[in-house]
């Protein structure tokens, strides 16, 4: 039987795609389309491409290795944390997610106190004076920050796992590492070649660590960040667009309809626990060792973190200070404000909007529906950096690109001084994360529960906020706060698009380091870490006291009934 | 093989799941372990396996003690409940999967993955993936799988439980000829009464952890040793009655019969099955109060002075059919009768 939905479902549905069309497929062909079909455009000329491919090279070099090395840095990770049972584990499984609450170039940081020029090791220690700069630095600070991506991605996948498969094959006679090489592994495969291409595809995007650490090694997308803000040359940003576009989409696609089609976890919960009964006292040992090292260096990133903001200049002056937080207390406190305010309004507004669309397109079987889950994921795919030359190419007519035609007269303004633009091209990134949320939670609920409420006379609206709702309380907090904490940090899609009215954190982050100051840098990179612990923190509290106090309502409406 | 194990004990954080377990299973001979959910089957099952080890107790295969065996070296192969099949293989793969292990030859295992196929009726089925398999498909191929390796124990742990009834029945005629011809020792968990009727040697009836009796189905059936086997095996009435000392002569009496009995302890339970009740000119009235047809019987919920009795009779369209609140006079034979002791 096929179910109607009401006008009021299909004009939402309807603005909804507008809003995918014009904030996310417009900007991503005007960077295809100008790149391509500019008045003489560099794409089809020799020297525009070569230059763009070199480029590309790097980006392939320093991507292939952090993505080998961090993905099988997650695999063993999740492995460890959680498969094997030791003392401390609990404890390791938060540290190991700290990398998150910062963008990854703050590695850079630490890796210059260390190696720089002058650093603690390479000068003081070693009394070398080599540079540090170059494509092994922003391998390894990446890795440091993307193997927690890729452990928290193969994670999810490994609680799944069925230890019924591995008795199985223990049972026919494998021993544990046939089982490991012939079961568990495969099994995972699916799970680990697409976290390997998110890792691909964030190592690709991340233009700020080059352009801090590689020195003359530059890689496609920080090329982009040069020649639009140093060398004011769309055209050969453009073309190096282009080129970047082409393997993230690739590997995009690969992921989303190739891989995701094979996975061999089923959805349903296995009560059973995961930990290995017995374990070889070796390999245990070394898993150990392994992850302990690993977190020790996410240990020391933020150890000298939090020395560099007290010290007066590093390599030069070790006297301790407080200058820098006092700058940032006394002075610098707006861009903080920003960042939250952003990473607020953009996590909430994201996070529903992609919820909202996961119901309509599994529950209301509406038309264009793989056309929706395809733009609105899209995002995911472009690089930050590229999507926001996007929105800078599509919309530097004023009212949003439509005053190209209305003010024919006018000359292109950059955005118009729009505040609202980098609001809204978060938003268009966050809708990935409401819609994957989304998605997961409704996998798990029967479309007939909401038929049933229909058969009792509900409205659609009131099905929606009394039935639906609900039940996607928990999926919705969990994709705004893995919003809100990717929106504390996020750069690339908004550095192109922020005015000095409404400079964020990460900006100033990466300006201060930019510009070689380390202890300003370290500075408000701790702070803006602890922020966003302490607000992540606020956040659950409250969550949890919501949840606390609707449990106390309930049980004190059922004794009135009593009464 | 030959298994025997004793004084098994198996706890999980505190719960005990096997309370000081001893068991023998004969050479050749299919031993069902039937007991409600949670009572310790799937355990008991996996420390024969190896894939859980016990905290106290030994197990012997063959009088060699093999209870620090590991899973590995155990050659028992378990057919699963949840099938466990390698998701990642096709067919043939998942049943060549413990031949590979051994490093048999190629072409010895493509012979011996043939066979197996035809054993399990699933000839043609070899390059299907699992996911293209139906329910039956899969449990044939668990099945082959165990069964290629030529295992000396057969394990089974409610390999049928995800199954509809007429599979059910067509699936355990079929693991029951198969295990008649291969003669290898199985155990075969279940908690269905009916399945381990009809398929085992012998039964071990269990209960928290526990054996409350071993036997062979028809001892399990007719005489279950104490009430929870009795309740478990689809005894309803249950008349307790206390014994009659009238001239020296022991006796107690039920619906105005009186049954003499030997020397027995003073409480004592009677069991009469549903189906051992008979409708008699000579019979005792009783009243209709509810009646649930089953298609071939009718279960009669019956009120006989002041006992309630469920009677099983048989649906025949020439008897006719009786309606609530008719009145019916019933009997039943002394023989059928059976008697155990005990306080409820
Ligand atoms: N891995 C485990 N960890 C903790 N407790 C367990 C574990 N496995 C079993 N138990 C407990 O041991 C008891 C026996 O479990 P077992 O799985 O053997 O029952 P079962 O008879 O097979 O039940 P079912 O018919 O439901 O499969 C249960 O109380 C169960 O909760
Ligand atoms: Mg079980």
């Amino acid at each position: 039987m096929k179910q109607k939905n009401s006008k009021l479902i299909k004009i939402l549905y309807g603005l909804i795609i507008g809003f995918l069309v014009y904030f996310i497929l417009l900007p991503v062909m005007s960077v295809i389309v100008y790149g391509i079909k500019s008045e003489n455009s560099l794409f089809f000329s020799m020297k525009g491409l070569e230059r763009s491919l070199g480029y590309l090279k790097n980006s392939l070099i320093v991507s292939f290795s952090v993505t080998a090395i961090a993905t099988c840095t997650g695999v063993m990770l999740a492995f460890t944390l959680n498969r094997i049972k030791f003392v401390g584990r609990g404890l390791l499984k938060l540290l190991v997610l700290l990398p998150f609450v910062n963008p990854p170039f703050v590695g850079s940081i630490s890796y210059i106190m260390l190696f720089g020029r002058r650093g603690l090791i390479s000068n003081k220690l070693l009394g070398l004076s080599i540079s540090p700069y170059g494509p092994w630095g922003i391998v390894v600070i990446q890795v440091l920050g993307l193997s927690s991506l890729a452990y928290i991605l193969i994670a999810s996948s490994i609680k799944k796992t069925d230890t019924t498969l591995e008795a199985a094959a223990r049972n026919l006679g494998a021993n544990e590492n046939d089982i490991l090489r012939s079961i568990t592994i495969p099994m995972m495969l699916p799970e680990i070649s697409s976290t390997a291409l998110l890792v691909f595809l964030a190592s690709m995007a991340d233009f700020s660590t080059p352009l801090i650490i590689g020195g003359n090694f530059q890689t496609l997308a920080s090329d982009l960040y040069i020649q639009i803000t140093g060398l004011f040359d769309m055209k050969s940003a453009a073309v190096s667009g282009l080129i970047l576009l082409i393997p993230c989409i690739a590997a995009f696609v690969i992921q989303k309809y190739h891989l995701q089609k094979k996975s061999y976890f089923t959805e349903e919960t296995l009560s059973s626990s995961i930990e290995y009964e017995e374990i070889n006292a070796y390999t245990k040992f070394f898993l150990i060792s392994f992850t302990a090292i690993f977190i020790s260096f996410i240990f020391i990133k933020y150890f000298f973190i939090i020395v560099g903001a007290f010290t007066k200049q590093w390599g030069y002056n070790y006297t301790l200070t407080f200058s820098h937080v006092n700058e940032l207390i006394g002075k610098q406190y707006k861009p903080f404000i920003n960042s939250i305010k952003l990473a607020f309004i953009t996590a909430s507004l994201g996070s529903f909007l992609g919820m909202l669309i996961a119901y309509l397109i599994r529950f209301k079987k509406l038309f264009l529906s793989n056309f929706v889950d395809f733009a609105a994921t899209l995002p995911a795919a472009v690089p930050g950096i590229l999507f926001g030359i996007g929105y800078l190419v599509a919309f530097k007519y004023p009212i949003l690109g439509i005053g190209k035609w209305i003010f024919t007269d006018i000359k292109p303004w950059i955005l118009l001084g729009t505040g609202s633009i980098i609001y809204l091209i978060m938003i268009a990134r966050f809708i990935n994360t409401g819609l994957r949320s989304g998605y997961a939670l409704l996998e798990h609920i029967n479309p007939d529960m909401e038929k049933a409420s229909y058969n009792l006379g509900a409205g659609e609206i009131e099905t929606f906020f009394r039935i639906m709702a609900p039940l996607m309380k928990d999926a919705f907090f969990a994709s705004f706060i893995r919003a809100f904490t990717s929106g504390m940090i996020t750069l690339g899609a908004i550095i192109f698009l922020l005015m000095p009215s409404n400079k964020v954190a990460v900006q100033q982050i990466f300006q201060v380091v930019n510009g070689g100051n380390i202890g300003a840098g370290a500075a408000i990179s701790l702070t803006l870490s602890l922020l966003t612990l302490f607000l992540l923190g606020v956040f659950y509290t409250l969550f949890n006291i919501v949840e606390y106090m609707k449990v106390i309502k309930r049980n004190k409406d059922r004794l009135n009934i009593w009464k | 093989m030959e298994i025997k194990i004793r004084n098994m004990v198996k706890k999980f954080n505190g719960v005990t799941a096997i309370n000081d377990i001893s068991l023998e299973v004969i050479e050749g001979e299919m031993l069902a372990l039937l007991g409600s959910s949670g009572c310790g089957k799937t355990t008991l099952l996996r420390t024969i396996a190896g894939l859980i080890h016990q905290d106290c107790g030994e197990i012997y295969f063959n009088n060699m003690e093999v209870s620090d065996w590991p899973a590995q070296k155990r050659n028992a192969a378990m057919v699963f409940q949840n099938y466990a099949l390698f998701p990642h293989m096709n067919v043939s793969e998942n049943i060549a999967y413990g031949l590979k292990i051994r490093k048999t030859e190629k072409k010895e295992i493509e012979k011996k993955v043939a066979e197996v196929l035809e054993k399990v009726k699933l000839i043609g089925f070899g390059k299907r993936k699992i996911q293209e398999l139906s329910g039956g498909q899969k449990q044939r191929v668990a099945l082959a799988r165990s069964l290629v390796i030529e295992p000396d124990i057969l394990l089974f742990d409610e390999p049928l439980s995800n199954l509809d009834e007429k599979l059910r029945v067509s699936m355990r005629q079929e693991i029951r000829r198969i295990q008649k011809d291969t003669n290898i020792t199985s155990v075969y968990v279940t908690h269905d009464q009916r399945e381990a009727l009809s398929i085992a040697d012998r039964i071990v009836v269990m209960d928290s952890g526990k054996i409350c009796q071993i036997g062979t189905p028809e001892e399990i059936y007719y005489r279950p040793a104490n009430l929870f086997t009795a309740d478990f095996m689809g005894h309803l009435n249950v008349f307790s009655c206390g014994i009659i000392e009238e001239n020296g002569e022991r006796y107690y009496e039920l619906f105005g019969k009186k049954i003499p009995i030997e020397n027995r302890g003073k409480s004592i339970k009677i069991l009469l099955r549903p189906e051992e009740i008979d409708i008699s000119k000579n019979g005792v009235d009783a009243l209709i109060l509810d009646i649930e047809p089953f298609g071939s019987v009718s279960r009669y919920k019956l009120k006989c002075k002041n006992d309630i009795i469920y009677a099983d009779f048989i649906n025949r369209r020439r008897v006719g059919s009786f309606k609530v609140n008719d009145y019916i006079k019933i009997d039943f034979d002394v023989s059928a009768i059976h008697v155990i002791e005990g306080e409820l």
